[in-house]
């Protein structure tokens, strides 16, 4: 991973080689298993990384992921503030899609379901116990991880994703695809 | 006047009630018999109605948060504890895309349309328990369901709104408290409030083009809506996003008459 540049734009116009930019909003999940990447909080904190390439796949290779959440689709009364700033991040994705699109920038964002460990970076400090024996599992009957959100990303800035612009994905196992979707995997006994 | 919606004698709070949406809102809860207590920024605006309606008028201006806090403190006083409905209307507008609107107006629409509107919404939540239950009645846009990208940090500000409604639906439910979320598409004259410094962001309908209804919305159109969800008319409606947009958001390119 290189050094963080500031602003996707800098990275834009940065050079001719093909870049892949992410931009992180937010403490998530996935970033707790990855140190290289400092924890965030807030729309304001954004870090993007650039990864060069050997040579342009795309003519337009800029591509901005938010990490966001299940909650920002569907809130959770448990965590209603948190819900609150992710439905705002989802809307701020949409908008900088429409504006950005034209400049052949895309931007997309992860809705991350349950990942393990569970966020580390609480307000106040508090830090999360990293205890996922709780928690109620999706229909694919496991919690996710950070390499299922982290390969979501890699999707998003990849040229497989090259026409995805203002996408909001469910990384979530299916936890949202129902109302009831939580009792499933404890019905049919998975995991 | 009996009210149809069995209103009479209830208590209400409008914020932002000087003006537009909240100013008909006033006017027709009023109508229904509720004491109404309402927020706005002008004095003169806000006792001439007071005055006209038989209402109490509330100097606030919500962009200042204990001004905002102590408004509603105010209102419950009023009532004497009670708060039956609360219509959280009090908002600003910034035209602008994303990528041009300035961090002091992104963080002063946060702060009135979204932070003032839980703020107002969490202090209500207590006395609507203990009294039995009540309607909250949050005024968010259609921009707040869909993106108007030009009114950037505004759709940004009202989906969070509608957020905020939902989970106090979710969360009030058990106890008789409803929230509903009213998303009003292009209302004439539009929103005139703005950030400080930004008054020429005030909404335009000159260039608006009109919704297949083939008329824009009127404050009185929406002020119905929320009679209806302050009634026990709509005793299980909660959690719910209501649009009011003369079919505007019914289908992604809508015919439009005339």
């Amino acid at each position: 991973m290189e050094s963080p540049i500031k602003g996707v734009f800098a990275a834009r116009a940065a050079g001719r080689c093909s870049m892949l930019a992410f931009i992180v909003c937010g403490a998530a999940p996935a970033l707790a298993q990855q140190p290289a990447a400092p924890a965030q909080s807030g729309v304001e904190d954004i870090v993007v990384t650039a990864q060069k390439r050997e040579e342009s796949l795309q003519k337009v290779p800029i591509s901005i992921t938010a990490i966001s959440s299940d909650a920002g689709v569907w809130g959770e009364t448990s965590i209603g503030a948190y819900s609150v700033s992710k439905r705002a991040l989802n809307m701020l994705v949409q908008t900088l899609a429409v504006e950005a699109g034209p400049a052949g920038i895309r931007v997309n964002a992860v809705c991350p379901g349950d990942t393990a460990p569970g966020m580390a970076t609480h307000v106040g400090g508090r830090a999360a116990t990293g205890d996922t024996s709780g928690w109620a599992l999706p229909p694919l009957a496991r919690v996710g991880t950070g390499s299922d959100v982290a390969a979501a990303v890699a999707f998003f800035a990849s040229p497989d994703g090259a026409f995805c612009n203002g996408s909001l994905l469910l990384v979530d196992g299916g936890m949202r695809a129902s109302l009831r979707a939580s009792a499933v995997a404890t019905q049919s006994g998975g995991a | 006047m009996t009210s149809p919606f069995g209103l009479d004698g209830r208590v209400a709070l409008v914020t932002g009630g000087t003006s537009g949406i909240g100013r008909a809102c006033v006017t027709r809860l009023r109508n229904e018999g509720m004491r109404v207590a309402f927020t706005g920024r002008s004095r003169e605006r806000g006792d001439a109605l007071a005055a006209e309606t038989g209402s109490d008028f509330i100097d606030c201006d919500h962009r200042d948060r204990d001004a905002s806090d102590h408004a509603v403190e105010r209102a419950l006083e009023l009532g004497g504890g009670r708060l039956d409905v609360l219509v959280a209307n009090a908002g600003i507008l910034f035209q602008g895309t994303i990528e041009s609107t300035p961090e002091t107006a992104f963080r002063e629409l946060l702060e009135v349309n979204l932070t003032a509107l839980f703020r107002a919404s969490r202090r209500c939540f207590e006395p609507m328990r203990d009294q039995g239950g009540g309607s909250m009645i949050h005024i968010a846009s259609d921009a707040g369901i869909r993106a108007v990208h030009e009114l950037a940090a505004y759709s940004v500000t009202k989906a969070g709104v509608i957020a905020v409604s939902e989970l106090f639906g979710a969360e009030g439910a058990p106890h008789g408290i409803r929230a509903n979320a009213i998303c009003p598409g292009d209302i004439v004259p539009g929103v005139q409030a703005t950030p400080a410094g930004h008054e020429d962001h005030a909404e335009d309908p000159d260039s608006w083009s009109l919704p297949p209804s083939g008329r824009f919305g009127t404050a009185h159109d929406v002020a119905g809506l929320v009679a209806w969800l302050a009634s026990d008319e709509s005793a299980h409606m909660t959690g719910a996003t209501l649009r009011i947009d003369g079919g505007t958001g019914a289908a992604m390119r809508v015919l439009t008459r005339g």
